[in-house]
């Protein structure tokens, strides 16, 4: 799925470079074909990318390139007497002693020159470096393939909705099963769920991460053990296979591990084998840190539960040959023979595989994701260009210096060419040198900016942000670009035009005749730089401006005060009313402790990265089964909505009348009323939960919504049931008190240790945590276009600071002039700042109305921002405005500052 | 000293990809999008004709009188030409029916060596 997207956005650079190959063949063959050859390339890419796919696409595109090169070389070789000097050219310039001797004078000039050369590496240094430091965060989740044996090949198997084509992102056992028995497409498939487990072993418990696996997992993924052996498939004994990592923090490396058992969950296991260093799982980003294969008791359940959708999407390597399209085929295939077969669990869906390259999205979030990473590489793409701006306009200016020197080697017998190549050597060591410069930022720079950025989450995170080969090969291609953008322009202007009269003058300057001017080309080149950075800084504000958005949404619950902490009783081995007086112990033990206001249980928390919903079936309003909502739904103790200071609009909440053997009641949220009984009052009447089968409840109580997932989702609805009358063996206690909730967590971890030493505390934190990791996205957003606007400027009030200071001290006998004949410093103030601010007054017209496409582009991005949102707009141009009036300070005070008689005798 | 319309025809020399040109045109009129299409599904994606090479053979074949176009070969503004339109010139359809000529006497002298089998023909 994103192969193909990127395939697309492959298009347009293979046609620039079709471009610059038109630009090399003579103008006979360009002039008449240049659109044919253009437009012939573009129907036949798109095609081959509909019917064939990426590989084709680009194999056609390689073969387009390759041909045209020698298409462009045989038409020059036919006219012979230029194909005589080509190589005559190309014999004299190509010897290894003249490069040597390139090298070295272009050394020296830099070495003569060192304030200007390492001004002109660190922008180079600057601009690679944030282009490879974004490349290698987006790199993990848009590209990389998965780290088994035949990775490239792996594929994703997601279910979709045959009703709406919706993707969802789990699948059940018995599914799987049957794509692995039926399917000649794979040579491996694999099915995997994160489990949450607690280790005992001697004093300790301890709440680990690790996976629940299709029983041949490690044959299939082709991963053998270090040590020990993998599962077994026919057996169905409890062991377990755990992570190198785990055996040498938790087991000192112990040699002698395997066989030995370990409480898992409360369960003995024995453990089989340990995993190779480096293998982490399959679930993506995450380090875990042991394997139980699904064979076991405990996973019955999940084992024939044909609608029991416990998994993630089956990761599956296709046999060698087969396409991704045939594999659709045969599933198509498939699925069409399950849904036969079990006409009621199977609920209408095909299952489609997808290439498991980057992060398992569901295939249809995975389009917004490239798209954000697209819009992110082309915005930092434009910092490279200022910063590839600025150096050329440094070069331009000592280029114009150097038309002297041009002029003698020209006078001399040098050819045009050999001086454009002295300069382009001079433009790829500084190219080299900066691209060199901007790696080691990247790497050190990059690592720091990526892993403060990860989201907060409990578990391990696997992923690498290390430049690898790959980022090596997209700095070493941005450098070469970047050489020849900011190389070329300087290297063919100092080489055109009247080189003898800088001669006649005997000074270093450019003619008389434009003896004032400073370069049309430089000062476009501002223009361009002045537009960029409206462009990233304008990002950056209705970024920042999302963000606000976000936080000030109301999520319905108390987002300060409260702590939030989870205890598991399984490996207590408790029964369900044993677990029951654990829990109300607790929480009597908590409330009453000094500045503690409330306490509360429930089974899961908003704005968590996980949930649990159920089936709603209301009759009445709904026929049958189908019907029925799929609602958050929530089990809570006493004193919950108070805790969380959730309003309660209608009824009442949850008290100690709700016990196991009373009536079942359910409090559920005013959206939710609205939906199943509009328009009237929801209370006293009944639902069945999971489904037209499932036990009654009473609705008790409407409450207020709340923000399940995201800020930005629009609510639809919640079911709270009673913990007291459904029993859990894992929870979380809610906290909330005037002081600092970290107050209390040593405190709570002692009662807990005091009721029964065998239960694990996990997962402490605030609500604010819930919130920040609800927020991440945005704050994403607003942290890289604030980082990289703030670049973009810096490097752009560079370039306007030479430009002015150039033309100021190229202007030095005007200014004199105007002085002695009574200007006064005023005049010159306004002349000089006239001239900087017409420069940036274009640049920002060509940026905003570039940052307006952007923000179109970016609007699923944003949160609540208009398209063209005033305030960010209007404080990006006064920004400017500031950063222009002090880019052009000193150079103006300078010139004002000049002693007329002084500069005048000096001419 | 480039090759021009002037140039005898004498010089001029028949490339594969020229011979698919001149067949796909055959039929009739066609832009040089279906030319690489058509290429392309008669041959089973065997040959393939990159836009560099047909628009280079294409060329030479206007050069050499062999194919006409209506469009000027030097038009103001480029992006007009996008759909313009090959011809086969009788002299082309010529052309095309000697090099097939030349290519089935080849094809004889194969068979009578017994390097090609007479029912592999069809």
């Amino acid at each position: 799925m994103a192969r193909s997207i990127l395939g697309r956005t492959l298009e347009p650079p293979a046609v620039l470079l079709l471009h610059l190959l038109l630009g090399l063949c003579p103008g006979r063959y360009r002039r008449p074909f240049r659109a044919e050859v253009i437009e012939g390339f573009r129907l036949r890419f798109q095609d081959l990318l509909r019917d064939r796919g990426m590989r084709a696409a680009v194999r056609f595109a390689a073969s387009t390139v390759f041909d045209l090169s020698s298409v462009a070389w045989g038409l020059h070789a036919e006219n012979l007497s230029a194909f005589r000097r080509h190589i005559g050219n190309l014999r004299r310039s190509l010897t290894m002693q003249e490069l040597i001797r390139d090298v070295r004078f272009g050394g020296r000039l830099f070495v003569r020159n060192p304030l200007l050369t390492v001004l002109m590496v660190a922008t180079l240094a600057l601009g690679i470096g944030v282009n490879a430091t974004l490349y290698s965060g987006l790199k993990p989740f848009l590209l990389d393939d998965p780290p088994f044996p035949g990775g490239e090949r792996m594929v994703r198997i997601f279910p979709r909705s045959l009703r709406d084509g919706e993707f969802a992102s789990s699948v059940s056992y018995p599914n799987f099963k049957d794509f692995r028995e039926q399917a000649k497409s794979f040579d491996g498939m694999v099915l995997s769920q994160l489990y949450r487990a607690t280790f005992r072993g001697g004093d300790r418990s301890e709440i680990v991460f690790g996976e629940m696996v299709s029983p041949d997992y490690f044959q299939e993924l082709r991963i053998p053990p270090a040590m020990g052996r993998p599962f077994d498939p026919e057996s169905s004994q409890r062991v377990v296979v755990i992570s190198n990592g785990l055996w040498k923090s938790r087991y000192g490396g112990d040699p002698e591990i395997i066989g030995k058992i370990v409480k898992v969950s409360g369960q003995p296991h024995t453990i089989l084998g340990v995993a190779p260093k480096g293998f982490l799982g399959t679930e993506y980003g995450l380090e875990m840190d042991f394997w139980v294969p699904m064979t076991t008791p405990e996973f019955k359940a999940i084992r024939e539960g044909r609608d029991f959708r416990s998994c993630d999407p089956p990761l599956a390597r296709l046999r060698e040959g087969v396409t991704i399209a045939e594999a659709r085929q045969e599933l198509e295939t498939i699925s069409a023979g399950l849904r036969e077969a079990y006409p009621t669990e199977m609920r209408e869906e095909t299952f489609v595989p997808f290439s498991a390259a980057g992060a398992p999205f569901p295939p249809d979030h995975a389009q917004q994701t490239v798209t954000a990473g697209v819009l992110a590489l082309g915005l930092v793409a434009l910092v490279l260009l200022i910063a590839c701006a600025n150096v050329a306009g440094l070069l331009v200016a000592r280029a114009d210096a150097r038309r002297r020197e041009v002029g003698v080697r020209i006078a001399l017998g040098a050819g045009r060419l050999r001086l454009i190549r002295q300069l382009l050597t001079e433009s790829i060591m500084l190219g080299v040198a900066g691209g060199a410069a901007g790696l080691l930022l990247a790497y050190v720079a990059g690592r720091t900016l990526w892993t403060s950025l990860l989201p907060p989450l409990q578990y391990k995170l696997a992923v690498s942000f290390d430049p690898d080969q790959g980022v090596l090969v997209y700095t070493a291609v941005l450098t070469l670009g970047a050489a020849l953008i900011f190389g070329l322009l300087p290297a063919l202007r100092s080489t055109r035009g009247d080189l003898i009269s800088p001669l006649k003058t005997g000074g270093g300057e450019a003619p008389r005749n434009r003896g004032h001017r400073v370069p049309r080309l430089r000062k476009s080149l501002v223009v361009l730089q002045v537009a960029v950075s409206t462009v990233l800084l304008v990002a950056s504000a209705l970024f920042l401006r999302s963000l606000n958005n976000f936080l000030e949404v109301d999520p319905g619950f108390r987002t300060q005060g409260l702590l939030l902490l989870s205890i598991d009783l399984e490996p207590a081995q408790l029964s369900a009313e044993q677990g029951r007086s654990i829990y109300s112990d607790l929480r009597e033990r908590v409330r009453a402790m000094p500045g503690v206001q409330g306490a509360a249980w429930a089974d899961e928390q908003p704005l968590d990265d996980d949930g649990s919903r159920i089936r709603v079936f209301a009759p009445g309003v709904h026929d049958d089964d189908r019907d029925a909502l799929l609602i958050e739904s929530y089990l809570v103790g006493q004193g919950y909505f108070d805790t969380m200071g959730i309003a309660l609009e209608r009824g009442r909440s949850f008290g100690p009348q709700d016990r196991e053997d009373s009536e079942p009641v359910a409090v559920i949220s005013r959206r939710l009323a609205e939906r199943l009984w509009p328009g009237q009052s929801a209370l006293d009447r009944t639902f069945r939960s999971g489904g037209s089968q499932g036990p009654e409840r009473r609705v008790v109580g409407v409450v207020g919504d709340i923000k399940h997932h995201l800020l930005s989702e629009r609510p639809e609805g919640a079911v709270y049931r009673p913990l007291a009358q459904i029993f859990v063996s894992s929870a979380t206690l809610h906290v909330l008190s005037a002081a600092q909730p970290r107050d209390f967590i040593e405190s709570i971890r002692r009662e807990v240790a005091r009721l029964n030493p065998d239960i694990p505390v996990f997962n402490v934190k605030s609500i604010g945590q819930n919130i920040a990791w609800a927020t991440w996205l945005p704050r994403l957003g607003a942290r890289l276009a604030a980082v990289f606007g703030a670049v973009a400027t810096l490097l752009a009030s560079v370039g306007l600071f030479g430009v002015l200071a150039h033309s100021a001290s190229r202007r030095r006998r005007e200014i004199g002039i105007r002085l002695a004949i009574g200007a006064t410093r005023g005049n010159i103030t306004r002349l000089l700042l006239r001239q900087g601010m017409s420069l940036v007054a274009w640049g920002a017209a060509a940026g905003v109305l570039a940052a307006i496409g952007v923000s179109a582009a970016a609007r699923g991005l944003l949160f609540g921002v208009a398209m063209i949102d005033p305030s960010s707009f209007g404080s990006v141009l006064l920004l400017v405005a500031a950063v222009t009036v002090a880019a052009c300070y000193w150079p103006i005070h300078r010139a004002v500052r000049l002693d007329p008689s002084k500069t005048l005798r000096a001419e | 000293m480039s090759l021009s319309k002037s140039d005898p025809p004498a010089e001029f020399s028949m490339t594969p990809a020229m011979f698919h040109i001149l067949l796909c045109l055959a039929d009739g009129e066609k832009h040089g999008y279906a030319i690489m299409q058509e290429v392309d599904r008669r041959t089973d994606g065997e040959v393939q004709l990159p836009p560099g090479t047909l628009y280079r053979s294409l060329q030479k074949l206007l050069e050499a009188g062999l194919v006409l176009t209506d469009a000027p070969a030097e038009p103001a503004a480029s992006h007009d030409t996008r759909r313009r339109g090959y011809r086969i010139t009788r002299q082309g359809r010529q052309a095309a029916g000697d090099e097939a000529r030349r290519l089935g006497r080849l094809v004889g002298i194969a068979v009578s060596k017994n390097l090609l089998d007479r029912s592999e023909l069809a």
